[in-house]
Protein backbone atom coordinates (compact mmCIF):
# COMPACT_ATOMS: atom_id res chain seq x y z
CA UNK A 1 0.00 0.00 0.00
CA UNK A 2 1.75 3.14 -0.49
CA UNK A 3 1.34 6.34 1.29
CA UNK A 4 -1.27 8.03 -0.15
CA UNK A 5 -3.78 4.98 -0.13
CA UNK A 6 -2.65 4.51 3.36
CA UNK A 7 -3.72 8.43 4.59
CA UNK A 8 -6.88 7.39 2.44
CA UNK A 9 -7.99 4.63 4.18
CA UNK A 10 -7.09 6.15 7.60
CA UNK A 11 -9.16 9.14 6.75
CA UNK A 12 -11.93 6.66 5.59
CA UNK A 13 -12.09 4.53 8.84
CA UNK A 14 -11.88 7.47 10.54
CA UNK A 15 -15.31 8.76 9.69
CA UNK A 16 -16.22 11.07 12.21
CA UNK A 17 -14.94 13.86 14.04
CA UNK A 18 -11.06 14.90 14.15
CA UNK A 19 -8.15 12.66 14.79
CA UNK A 20 -5.22 13.40 16.83
CA UNK A 21 -2.02 12.32 16.09
CA UNK A 22 0.08 10.87 18.93
CA UNK A 23 3.70 9.12 19.03
CA UNK A 24 4.78 6.16 20.53
CA UNK A 25 8.09 4.42 20.96
CA UNK A 26 10.97 5.55 18.82
CA UNK A 27 8.83 8.18 16.84
CA UNK A 28 9.06 10.49 19.87
CA UNK A 29 12.70 10.72 19.77
CA UNK A 30 14.19 9.29 16.75
CA UNK A 31 15.52 12.31 14.55
CA UNK A 32 15.72 9.19 11.17
CA UNK A 33 12.12 8.96 11.55
CA UNK A 34 11.43 13.10 11.19
CA UNK A 35 10.98 13.11 7.75
CA UNK A 36 8.30 9.84 7.19
CA UNK A 37 6.78 11.48 10.33
CA UNK A 38 6.40 14.91 8.37
CA UNK A 39 5.45 13.15 4.97
CA UNK A 40 2.28 10.83 6.87
CA UNK A 41 1.44 14.17 8.83
CA UNK A 42 1.22 16.61 5.93
CA UNK A 43 -0.37 13.50 3.74
CA UNK A 44 -2.89 12.49 6.57
CA UNK A 45 -3.75 16.02 7.05
CA UNK A 46 -4.69 16.46 3.08
CA UNK A 47 -6.96 13.29 2.83
CA UNK A 48 -8.55 14.15 6.15
CA UNK A 49 -9.27 17.81 5.47
CA UNK A 50 -12.28 19.35 6.42
CA UNK A 51 -11.73 17.53 9.14
CA UNK A 52 -8.33 17.74 11.13
CA UNK A 53 -5.10 15.74 12.52
CA UNK A 54 -3.99 17.43 15.45
CA UNK A 55 -0.26 17.26 16.06
CA UNK A 56 -0.18 20.61 18.37
CA UNK A 57 -2.22 23.47 19.86
CA UNK A 58 -2.75 26.02 16.53
CA UNK A 59 -0.07 28.53 17.66
CA UNK A 60 2.52 26.01 17.51
CA UNK A 61 4.56 26.11 13.91
CA UNK A 62 4.62 22.55 12.26
CA UNK A 63 7.16 22.68 9.40
CA UNK A 64 8.45 19.41 9.38
CA UNK A 65 8.39 16.00 11.22
CA UNK A 66 10.88 17.20 14.01
CA UNK A 67 8.80 20.14 14.91
CA UNK A 68 6.16 17.70 15.87
CA UNK A 69 8.64 15.41 17.65
CA UNK A 70 9.44 18.39 19.88
CA UNK A 71 6.08 19.52 20.53
CA UNK A 72 5.02 16.25 21.53
CA UNK A 73 1.64 17.47 21.96
CA UNK A 74 -0.74 15.18 24.62
CA UNK A 75 -3.63 17.45 25.23
CA UNK A 76 -6.04 16.68 28.37
CA UNK A 77 -9.44 15.26 27.85
CA UNK A 78 -11.21 18.39 27.85
CA UNK A 79 -8.88 19.86 25.02
CA UNK A 80 -9.86 16.70 23.01
CA UNK A 81 -14.07 17.25 23.48
CA UNK A 82 -13.27 20.95 22.67
CA UNK A 83 -12.29 19.91 19.71
CA UNK A 84 -14.34 16.95 18.70
CA UNK A 85 -12.13 15.08 18.24
CA UNK A 86 -12.63 11.29 18.43
CA UNK A 87 -10.07 9.08 17.26
CA UNK A 88 -6.13 8.76 17.84
CA UNK A 89 -3.47 7.67 15.13
CA UNK A 90 -0.59 6.14 16.44
CA UNK A 91 2.87 6.72 14.70
CA UNK A 92 5.67 3.90 16.07
CA UNK A 93 5.41 1.04 18.48
CA UNK A 94 4.89 1.16 22.17
CA UNK A 95 5.29 -2.94 21.69
CA UNK A 96 7.34 -4.61 19.53
CA UNK A 97 4.65 -6.60 16.89
CA UNK A 98 2.68 -3.56 16.44
CA UNK A 99 1.14 -1.93 13.66
CA UNK A 100 2.12 1.56 12.69
CA UNK A 101 0.10 3.74 11.92
CA UNK A 102 -2.85 2.80 13.35
CA UNK A 103 -5.93 4.31 14.27
CA UNK A 104 -8.04 4.05 17.36
CA UNK A 105 -11.54 5.24 17.49
CA UNK A 106 -12.22 6.95 21.54
CA UNK A 107 -15.02 5.40 22.92
CA UNK A 108 -17.66 8.40 23.42
CA UNK A 109 -17.87 9.21 27.38
CA UNK A 110 -21.32 10.58 28.58
CA UNK A 111 -22.78 10.51 24.83
CA UNK A 112 -19.77 12.97 24.22
CA UNK A 113 -16.54 12.45 21.99
CA UNK A 114 -12.89 12.71 22.81
CA UNK A 115 -12.55 11.57 26.49
CA UNK A 116 -11.53 7.95 26.46
CA UNK A 117 -9.58 6.05 24.84
CA UNK A 118 -9.44 2.12 24.93
CA UNK A 119 -5.24 2.67 24.22
CA UNK A 120 -2.93 2.21 27.31
CA UNK A 121 0.20 4.56 27.63
CA UNK A 122 0.26 7.58 25.66
CA UNK A 123 2.92 10.11 25.57
CA UNK B 1 -19.59 12.58 -14.69
CA UNK B 2 -16.55 14.19 -13.13
CA UNK B 3 -14.03 14.06 -15.97
CA UNK B 4 -17.29 15.86 -18.63
CA UNK B 5 -17.90 18.71 -15.63
CA UNK B 6 -14.01 19.10 -15.22
CA UNK B 7 -13.35 19.70 -19.45
CA UNK B 8 -16.25 22.03 -19.39
CA UNK B 9 -14.64 24.13 -16.89
CA UNK B 10 -11.60 24.30 -19.09
CA UNK B 11 -14.13 24.71 -21.79
CA UNK B 12 -15.52 27.99 -19.83
CA UNK B 13 -11.88 28.94 -19.11
CA UNK B 14 -10.71 29.22 -22.69
CA UNK B 15 -14.02 31.67 -23.63
CA UNK B 16 -13.23 33.53 -20.71
CA UNK B 17 -9.64 34.10 -22.18
CA UNK B 18 -11.13 34.70 -25.93
CA UNK B 19 -13.32 37.27 -24.67
CA UNK B 20 -10.61 39.01 -23.08
CA UNK B 21 -8.41 38.84 -25.65
CA UNK B 22 -11.38 40.44 -27.90
CA UNK B 23 -11.31 42.94 -25.75
CA UNK B 24 -8.02 44.01 -25.30
CA UNK B 25 -6.95 43.51 -28.79
CA UNK B 26 -7.77 45.90 -31.90
CA UNK B 27 -6.96 43.46 -35.09
CA UNK B 28 -9.71 41.47 -34.58
CA UNK B 29 -7.62 38.19 -35.58
CA UNK B 30 -6.53 35.34 -33.87
CA UNK B 31 -4.28 32.43 -35.31
CA UNK B 32 -5.23 28.66 -34.43
CA UNK B 33 -2.54 28.91 -31.97
CA UNK B 34 -3.53 32.10 -30.19
CA UNK B 35 -6.43 30.39 -29.55
CA UNK B 36 -5.32 26.94 -28.07
CA UNK B 37 -2.26 29.04 -26.19
CA UNK B 38 -2.65 32.53 -25.25
CA UNK B 39 -6.54 32.43 -24.84
CA UNK B 40 -6.79 29.66 -22.46
CA UNK B 41 -3.68 30.87 -20.48
CA UNK B 42 -5.70 34.42 -20.68
CA UNK B 43 -8.47 32.80 -19.20
CA UNK B 44 -6.84 30.57 -16.83
CA UNK B 45 -5.36 34.22 -14.68
CA UNK B 46 -8.51 35.69 -15.58
CA UNK B 47 -10.78 32.91 -13.64
CA UNK B 48 -8.42 32.30 -11.03
CA UNK B 49 -8.54 36.27 -10.22
CA UNK B 50 -11.95 35.71 -10.26
CA UNK B 51 -12.89 32.86 -8.11
CA UNK B 52 -10.42 34.98 -6.07
CA UNK B 53 -12.32 37.78 -5.97
CA UNK B 54 -15.16 36.02 -5.55
CA UNK B 55 -14.24 34.12 -2.45
CA UNK B 56 -13.18 37.30 -0.88
CA UNK B 57 -16.43 38.66 -1.07
CA UNK B 58 -18.02 35.63 0.44
CA UNK B 59 -18.54 33.02 -2.33
CA UNK B 60 -16.39 29.70 -2.24
CA UNK B 61 -16.44 28.64 -5.76
CA UNK B 62 -19.26 26.42 -6.78
CA UNK B 63 -21.43 25.83 -9.98
CA UNK B 64 -23.42 29.11 -9.53
CA UNK B 65 -20.83 30.97 -9.50
CA UNK B 66 -18.81 29.32 -12.48
CA UNK B 67 -22.76 29.69 -13.91
CA UNK B 68 -22.54 33.27 -13.37
CA UNK B 69 -19.02 33.79 -14.90
CA UNK B 70 -20.27 32.06 -18.08
CA UNK B 71 -23.37 34.20 -18.58
CA UNK B 72 -21.30 37.26 -18.40
CA UNK B 73 -18.76 36.00 -21.02
CA UNK B 74 -21.01 34.88 -23.16
CA UNK B 75 -22.97 37.84 -23.15
CA UNK B 76 -20.19 39.65 -23.25
CA UNK B 77 -18.90 37.38 -26.49
CA UNK B 78 -22.38 38.52 -27.81
CA UNK B 79 -21.93 42.42 -27.15
CA UNK B 80 -18.73 42.13 -29.08
CA UNK B 81 -19.92 40.09 -32.19
CA UNK B 82 -22.68 42.63 -32.58
CA UNK B 83 -19.83 45.57 -32.61
CA UNK B 84 -17.57 43.29 -34.50
CA UNK B 85 -15.15 43.32 -32.44
CA UNK B 86 -15.17 39.50 -31.88
CA UNK B 87 -11.67 37.90 -32.75
CA UNK B 88 -11.94 35.90 -36.13
CA UNK B 89 -9.77 32.73 -35.96
CA UNK B 90 -7.39 32.24 -38.50
CA UNK B 91 -5.68 28.82 -38.82
CA UNK B 92 -2.67 29.98 -40.50
CA UNK B 93 -0.79 33.41 -38.92
CA UNK B 94 1.27 33.79 -42.53
CA UNK B 95 0.92 31.89 -45.61
CA UNK B 96 2.26 28.19 -45.81
CA UNK B 97 6.05 28.40 -47.00
CA UNK B 98 8.33 26.10 -48.70
CA UNK B 99 10.16 23.50 -46.03
CA UNK B 100 7.00 24.45 -43.55
CA UNK B 101 5.45 21.26 -44.40
CA UNK B 102 8.40 19.53 -42.11
CA UNK B 103 6.68 20.96 -39.26
CA UNK B 104 4.08 17.56 -39.24
CA UNK B 105 7.66 16.15 -37.20
CA UNK B 106 8.24 18.79 -34.34
CA UNK B 107 4.43 18.78 -34.02
CA UNK B 108 3.80 15.22 -33.64
CA UNK B 109 6.76 14.66 -31.46
CA UNK B 110 5.18 17.86 -29.23
CA UNK B 111 2.08 16.10 -29.66
CA UNK B 112 2.90 12.85 -28.13
CA UNK B 113 5.14 14.05 -25.61
CA UNK B 114 2.00 16.75 -24.32
CA UNK B 115 -0.23 13.25 -24.56
CA UNK B 116 2.20 11.24 -22.36
CA UNK B 117 2.51 14.26 -19.77
CA UNK B 118 -1.05 14.57 -19.49
CA UNK B 119 -2.19 10.83 -19.31
CA UNK B 120 0.79 10.02 -16.70
CA UNK B 121 -0.69 12.61 -14.98
CA UNK B 122 -4.25 11.52 -14.82
CA UNK B 123 -3.19 8.16 -13.84
CA UNK B 124 -2.55 9.01 -9.93
CA UNK B 125 -3.80 11.22 -7.24
CA UNK B 126 -1.03 14.05 -6.33
CA UNK B 127 1.67 12.30 -4.64
CA UNK B 128 4.28 15.28 -4.63
CA UNK B 129 5.16 16.40 -1.54
CA UNK B 130 4.27 20.12 -2.35
CA UNK B 131 1.47 19.38 -4.59
CA UNK B 132 -0.40 17.57 -1.76
CA UNK B 133 0.86 19.24 1.33
CA UNK B 134 0.73 23.05 0.18
CA UNK B 135 -1.25 23.23 -3.07
CA UNK B 136 -3.75 20.24 -2.93
CA UNK B 137 -4.32 21.12 0.80
CA UNK B 138 -4.93 24.99 -0.24
CA UNK B 139 -7.27 23.84 -3.37
CA UNK B 140 -9.33 22.10 -0.70
CA UNK B 141 -9.57 24.59 1.90
CA UNK B 142 -10.92 27.02 -1.11
CA UNK B 143 -13.35 25.04 -2.40
CA UNK B 144 -14.63 24.37 0.90
CA UNK B 145 -14.57 27.85 2.42
CA UNK B 146 -14.80 31.44 1.27
CA UNK B 147 -12.46 34.13 2.00
CA UNK B 148 -14.86 35.74 4.35
CA UNK B 149 -14.37 35.17 6.81
CA UNK B 150 -10.91 34.03 6.69
CA UNK B 151 -10.59 30.11 7.19
CA UNK B 152 -9.12 29.17 10.38
CA UNK B 153 -6.31 27.72 7.97
CA UNK B 154 -4.75 30.60 7.36
CA UNK B 155 -3.70 31.02 10.98
CA UNK B 156 -3.08 27.73 11.91
CA UNK B 157 0.52 27.58 12.48
CA UNK B 158 0.36 23.75 12.56
CA UNK B 159 -0.48 23.58 9.04
CA UNK B 160 2.83 26.36 8.51
CA UNK B 161 4.56 23.44 6.57
CA UNK B 162 1.59 24.21 3.65
CA UNK B 163 3.26 27.94 3.37
CA UNK B 164 0.32 29.87 4.75
CA UNK B 165 1.04 32.42 2.78
CA UNK B 166 1.16 31.70 -0.58
CA UNK B 167 -0.69 32.78 -3.83
CA UNK B 168 -3.51 31.33 -4.40
CA UNK B 169 -4.05 31.20 -8.36
CA UNK B 170 -3.90 27.04 -8.94
CA UNK B 171 -5.14 26.31 -5.78
CA UNK B 172 -8.60 29.07 -7.00
CA UNK B 173 -8.28 27.28 -10.31
CA UNK B 174 -8.37 23.49 -8.92
CA UNK B 175 -10.97 24.42 -6.79
CA UNK B 176 -12.99 25.47 -9.61
CA UNK B 177 -12.36 22.21 -11.27
CA UNK B 178 -13.88 20.80 -7.76
CA UNK B 179 -17.30 23.27 -8.23
CA UNK B 180 -17.57 22.27 -11.55
CA UNK B 181 -16.83 18.43 -11.06
CA UNK B 182 -19.48 18.55 -7.27
CA UNK B 183 -16.64 16.66 -6.01
CA UNK B 184 -12.92 16.87 -4.72
CA UNK B 185 -11.47 14.27 -7.00
CA UNK B 186 -7.66 15.30 -7.01
CA UNK B 187 -7.09 12.91 -9.59
CA UNK B 188 -9.37 14.16 -11.83
CA UNK B 189 -8.72 17.49 -10.99
CA UNK B 190 -5.03 17.28 -11.98
CA UNK B 191 -6.37 17.90 -15.70
CA UNK B 192 -6.53 21.69 -14.70
CA UNK B 193 -3.15 21.63 -13.45
CA UNK B 194 -1.49 19.43 -15.93
CA UNK B 195 -3.55 21.58 -18.54
CA UNK B 196 -1.76 24.64 -17.50
CA UNK B 197 1.55 23.20 -17.66
CA UNK B 198 1.54 22.07 -21.12
CA UNK B 199 0.41 25.70 -22.17
CA UNK B 200 3.87 26.94 -21.73
CA UNK B 201 4.87 25.02 -25.07
CA UNK B 202 1.95 26.72 -26.98
CA UNK B 203 3.12 29.87 -25.15
CA UNK B 204 6.29 29.46 -25.68
CA UNK B 205 5.96 28.77 -29.65
CA UNK B 206 3.94 31.82 -29.57
CA UNK B 207 6.89 33.81 -28.49
CA UNK B 208 9.02 32.23 -30.65
CA UNK B 209 7.02 32.83 -33.95
CA UNK B 210 7.16 36.71 -33.65
CA UNK B 211 10.72 36.26 -35.01
CA UNK B 212 11.14 32.87 -36.57
CA UNK B 213 9.42 31.17 -39.04
CA UNK B 214 7.52 28.01 -38.24
CA UNK B 215 9.89 24.97 -38.73
CA UNK B 216 12.40 26.19 -36.07
CA UNK B 217 9.87 28.16 -34.09
CA UNK B 218 8.05 24.18 -34.04
CA UNK B 219 11.82 22.59 -33.31
CA UNK B 220 12.60 24.71 -30.46
CA UNK B 221 8.89 23.80 -29.12
CA UNK B 222 9.63 20.57 -29.30
CA UNK B 223 13.02 20.65 -27.60
CA UNK B 224 11.08 22.18 -24.82
CA UNK B 225 8.34 19.32 -24.65
CA UNK B 226 10.88 16.98 -24.36
CA UNK B 227 12.93 18.12 -21.65
CA UNK B 228 13.54 15.80 -19.46
CA UNK B 229 12.72 18.49 -16.51
CA UNK B 230 9.30 18.91 -17.90
CA UNK B 231 8.40 15.11 -17.67
CA UNK B 232 9.56 15.43 -13.90
CA UNK B 233 7.56 18.04 -13.20
CA UNK B 234 4.58 18.57 -15.45
CA UNK B 235 1.36 17.14 -14.54
CA UNK B 236 2.39 16.67 -10.50
CA UNK B 237 0.17 19.29 -9.32
CA UNK B 238 2.71 22.11 -8.12
CA UNK B 239 2.93 25.24 -9.26
CA UNK B 240 6.48 26.10 -10.83
CA UNK B 241 5.14 24.76 -14.72
CA UNK B 242 1.95 27.42 -14.78
CA UNK B 243 4.21 30.37 -13.05
CA UNK B 244 7.00 29.67 -15.68
CA UNK B 245 3.84 29.52 -18.21
CA UNK B 246 2.40 33.01 -17.37
CA UNK B 247 5.92 34.01 -16.87
CA UNK B 248 6.51 33.42 -20.74
CA UNK B 249 3.65 35.49 -21.35
CA UNK B 250 4.35 38.31 -19.51
CA UNK B 251 8.12 38.79 -20.55
CA UNK B 252 7.03 38.30 -24.47
CA UNK B 253 4.76 41.08 -23.93
CA UNK B 254 7.22 42.89 -22.46
CA UNK B 255 9.84 42.66 -24.72
CA UNK B 256 7.04 43.39 -27.71
CA UNK B 257 5.73 46.94 -25.81
CA UNK B 258 10.06 48.16 -26.17
CA UNK B 259 10.15 46.79 -29.38
CA UNK B 260 6.68 48.09 -30.67
CA UNK B 261 5.19 50.41 -27.91
CA UNK B 262 1.33 49.03 -28.79
CA UNK B 263 -1.49 48.85 -25.90
CA UNK B 264 -2.44 45.92 -26.43
CA UNK B 265 1.20 44.19 -25.74
CA UNK B 266 1.16 46.85 -22.49
CA UNK B 267 -2.15 45.37 -21.63
CA UNK B 268 -1.19 41.67 -21.66
CA UNK B 269 2.28 42.66 -20.14
CA UNK B 270 0.21 43.83 -17.31
CA UNK B 271 -2.27 40.74 -17.10
CA UNK B 272 0.66 38.49 -17.36
CA UNK B 273 3.04 39.59 -14.74
CA UNK B 274 -0.07 40.08 -12.42
CA UNK B 275 -0.83 36.11 -12.88
CA UNK B 276 2.47 35.68 -12.18
CA UNK B 277 2.57 37.48 -8.66
CA UNK B 278 -0.76 35.63 -7.78
CA UNK B 279 0.85 32.21 -8.59
CA UNK B 280 4.02 31.98 -6.33
CA UNK B 281 5.51 34.45 -4.31
CA UNK B 282 8.92 34.75 -6.43
CA UNK B 283 5.92 35.83 -9.57
CA UNK B 284 5.92 38.99 -7.30
CA UNK B 285 9.61 39.90 -7.55
CA UNK B 286 9.55 38.51 -11.59
CA UNK B 287 6.74 41.00 -11.98
CA UNK B 288 8.17 43.97 -10.39
CA UNK B 289 11.37 43.32 -12.42
CA UNK B 290 9.41 43.48 -15.70
CA UNK B 291 8.44 46.87 -14.26
CA UNK B 292 11.52 47.95 -13.70
CA UNK B 293 12.96 46.87 -17.14
CA UNK B 294 9.70 48.77 -18.46
CA UNK B 295 10.56 51.12 -16.51
CA UNK B 296 14.32 51.48 -17.45
CA UNK B 297 13.64 51.53 -20.99
CA UNK B 298 10.59 54.06 -20.68
CA UNK B 299 13.28 56.67 -19.17
CA UNK B 300 15.18 55.82 -22.65
CA UNK B 301 12.33 55.78 -24.89
CA UNK B 302 10.30 58.57 -24.79
CA UNK B 303 6.92 60.15 -23.32
CA UNK B 304 4.70 56.84 -24.43
CA UNK B 305 7.26 54.11 -23.21
CA UNK B 306 7.75 56.53 -19.63
CA UNK B 307 3.26 56.45 -19.80
CA UNK B 308 3.92 52.37 -20.27
CA UNK B 309 6.06 52.24 -17.57
CA UNK B 310 3.86 53.98 -15.61
CA UNK B 311 0.94 52.08 -16.34
CA UNK B 312 2.33 49.04 -15.95
CA UNK B 313 3.04 48.94 -12.07
CA UNK B 314 -0.78 51.20 -11.89
CA UNK B 315 -1.97 48.35 -13.94
CA UNK B 316 -0.07 45.66 -12.29
CA UNK B 317 -0.97 47.28 -8.31
CA UNK B 318 -4.62 47.03 -9.37
CA UNK B 319 -5.32 43.86 -10.47
CA UNK B 320 -3.54 42.40 -7.44
CA UNK B 321 -4.35 44.55 -4.80
CA UNK B 322 -6.75 42.71 -3.17
CA UNK B 323 -4.44 40.16 -2.74
CA UNK B 324 -1.34 41.96 -1.54
CA UNK B 325 -3.61 43.80 0.81
CA UNK B 326 -5.78 40.19 2.19
CA UNK B 327 -2.33 38.73 2.31
CA UNK B 328 -0.58 40.82 4.53
CA UNK B 329 -2.03 39.87 7.66
CA UNK B 330 -1.06 35.75 6.92
CA UNK B 331 1.71 34.07 9.29
CA UNK B 332 4.95 33.74 7.44
CA UNK B 333 6.38 31.51 9.68
CA UNK B 334 8.03 28.95 6.97
CA UNK B 335 11.22 30.16 4.97
CA UNK B 336 10.28 34.05 4.33
CA UNK B 337 12.25 34.74 2.02
CA UNK B 338 10.56 38.03 0.84
CA UNK B 339 11.43 39.32 4.54
CA UNK B 340 15.43 37.67 4.46
CA UNK B 341 15.96 39.25 0.73
CA UNK B 342 14.60 42.75 2.32
CA UNK B 343 16.96 42.99 5.71
CA UNK B 344 21.18 42.91 5.97
CA UNK B 345 21.29 39.02 5.57
CA UNK B 346 21.97 39.42 1.88
CA UNK B 347 24.55 41.57 2.18
CA UNK B 348 26.71 39.69 4.77
CA UNK B 349 25.45 36.22 3.32
CA UNK B 350 27.04 37.45 -0.45
CA UNK B 351 29.95 35.45 0.20
CA UNK B 352 27.68 31.66 -0.12
CA UNK B 353 27.27 33.44 -3.65
CA UNK B 354 30.77 31.72 -4.45
CA UNK B 355 29.10 28.21 -3.61
CA UNK B 356 25.79 28.86 -5.65
CA UNK B 357 26.95 30.56 -8.88
CA UNK B 358 29.24 27.57 -9.77
CA UNK B 359 26.17 25.43 -8.98
CA UNK B 360 23.73 26.54 -10.55
CA UNK B 361 26.26 27.00 -13.73
CA UNK B 362 27.04 23.22 -13.35
CA UNK B 363 23.63 22.28 -13.37
CA UNK B 364 22.50 24.15 -16.79
CA UNK B 365 24.77 21.77 -17.84
CA UNK B 366 23.29 18.33 -16.15
CA UNK B 367 22.13 16.72 -19.92
CA UNK B 368 19.50 14.43 -17.59
CA UNK B 369 17.55 17.46 -16.74
CA UNK B 370 18.38 19.86 -19.39
CA UNK B 371 19.34 18.30 -22.46
CA UNK B 372 21.30 20.07 -24.43
CA UNK B 373 18.68 23.39 -23.83
CA UNK B 374 21.32 25.92 -21.88
CA UNK B 375 24.45 25.44 -24.04
CA UNK B 376 22.02 25.26 -27.68
CA UNK B 377 21.24 28.66 -26.13
CA UNK B 378 24.55 30.02 -25.23
CA UNK B 379 25.68 29.50 -29.20
CA UNK B 380 22.96 30.35 -30.54
CA UNK B 381 23.40 33.56 -28.58
CA UNK B 382 26.72 33.85 -29.89
CA UNK B 383 26.58 32.97 -33.75
CA UNK B 384 23.22 35.36 -33.00
CA UNK B 385 25.09 37.77 -31.31
CA UNK B 386 24.09 40.84 -33.76
CA UNK B 387 20.39 40.41 -32.12
CA UNK B 388 22.35 42.29 -28.79
CA UNK B 389 21.49 45.77 -30.65
CA UNK B 390 17.60 45.56 -30.51
CA UNK B 391 16.56 46.98 -27.07
CA UNK B 392 13.78 44.06 -25.91
CA UNK B 393 16.88 41.63 -26.94
CA UNK B 394 18.52 43.53 -24.13
CA UNK B 395 15.35 43.43 -22.07
CA UNK B 396 15.71 39.83 -22.17
CA UNK B 397 18.57 39.28 -21.75
CA UNK B 398 18.40 41.79 -18.34
CA UNK B 399 15.77 39.91 -17.16
CA UNK B 400 17.14 36.86 -17.40
CA UNK B 401 19.84 38.22 -15.42
CA UNK B 402 17.78 39.45 -12.37
CA UNK B 403 15.74 36.08 -12.25
CA UNK B 404 18.87 34.40 -11.91
CA UNK B 405 20.24 36.50 -9.73
CA UNK B 406 17.00 37.02 -7.25
CA UNK B 407 17.46 32.72 -6.95
CA UNK B 408 20.77 33.07 -6.67
CA UNK B 409 20.38 35.54 -3.97
CA UNK B 410 17.33 33.55 -2.10
CA UNK B 411 19.24 30.42 -1.70
CA UNK B 412 22.29 32.62 0.03
CA UNK B 413 19.55 33.56 2.91
CA UNK B 414 18.14 30.24 3.28
CA UNK B 415 17.85 28.73 6.63
CA UNK B 416 17.99 25.41 5.02
CA UNK B 417 21.71 23.38 4.79
CA UNK B 418 22.61 24.61 1.19
CA UNK B 419 24.19 21.34 -0.12
CA UNK B 420 21.08 19.43 0.56
CA UNK B 421 18.62 21.93 -0.73
CA UNK B 422 20.27 22.63 -3.47
CA UNK B 423 20.45 19.52 -5.01
CA UNK B 424 16.47 19.35 -4.93
CA UNK B 425 15.08 22.31 -6.18
CA UNK B 426 17.29 23.77 -8.38
CA UNK B 427 15.97 22.15 -11.68
CA UNK B 428 12.47 23.51 -10.51
CA UNK B 429 13.88 26.57 -9.72
CA UNK B 430 15.60 27.11 -12.93
CA UNK B 431 12.66 26.11 -14.59
CA UNK B 432 11.20 28.97 -14.39
CA UNK B 433 13.28 30.91 -16.16
CA UNK B 434 12.98 28.25 -19.50
CA UNK B 435 10.95 30.89 -21.29
CA UNK B 436 13.36 33.42 -21.32
CA UNK B 437 16.44 30.70 -21.94
CA UNK B 438 14.60 29.61 -24.97
CA UNK B 439 12.99 33.19 -26.17
CA UNK B 440 16.74 34.00 -26.03
CA UNK B 441 17.37 31.38 -28.18
CA UNK B 442 15.25 31.70 -30.69
CA UNK B 443 15.20 35.30 -31.15
CA UNK B 444 19.08 35.34 -31.70
CA UNK B 445 18.72 32.23 -34.01
CA UNK B 446 16.68 34.89 -36.02
CA UNK B 447 19.82 36.93 -36.67
CA UNK B 448 21.91 33.59 -37.13
CA UNK B 449 20.35 33.50 -40.47
CA UNK B 450 18.38 30.07 -40.76
CA UNK B 451 15.25 31.22 -38.76
CA UNK B 452 15.31 34.84 -40.61
CA UNK B 453 12.50 35.89 -43.33
CA UNK B 454 10.15 37.90 -40.70
CA UNK B 455 9.63 40.30 -43.16
CA UNK B 456 6.85 43.53 -41.81
CA UNK B 457 4.55 41.84 -43.51
CA UNK B 458 4.55 38.77 -41.19
CA UNK B 459 5.10 40.94 -38.25
CA UNK B 460 1.77 43.02 -39.32
CA UNK B 461 0.36 39.63 -39.77
CA UNK B 462 1.76 38.23 -36.22
CA UNK B 463 0.35 41.25 -34.68
CA UNK B 464 -1.23 39.68 -31.38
Amino acid sequence: MTEHEQSDRIAWQATDGNVLLRLAGYAKTNPVVANSLGYFYFQTSYALYPRRLYAAPADQVINDGQDIMRIGFSPDPQWLQAHDVRSVLIFGKDNPGEETPRLEILQPRDGRAGMQTNNSGGN
Amino acid sequence: MALPACCLYLLLILLVGYALLSAVHSSNRMTIVQLIGLGPAVGAGTMGLLLFWASLIGFAPSRKVLAIIGVLTLASLLVMKKKQRLARINILATEWKKGDGWMFVPLVITLAALVMIVVVALSSPLTEWDAFAIWGFKAKVLAHEALRPTPAYFHDLTLSYSHLDYPLMVPFLTAGAYAAMGTMDDQTGKLVSVFLDVLLVPMVYLGLRWKLRRLPAACLSTILAMLPVMFRYAGVGCADLPLAMFYAGSIFYVARWIDRQQWPDLILAILFSAFVAFTKNEGTVLALMNGAVLLGFGLWGGRRAWVGAAAFFAGLLAVDAAWLIWSRSLPRTHEDYGSKLLSSLVVTHLPKLKEIIPAMLVQTTEFKVWGLLWIMAGVLALLGWRALARPYMLALWILLGLHLMSYALAYSVTSWDLTMLMPITMDRLLLHTVPAVIFLAGWHWAEVGTGQGITERTLRENSM
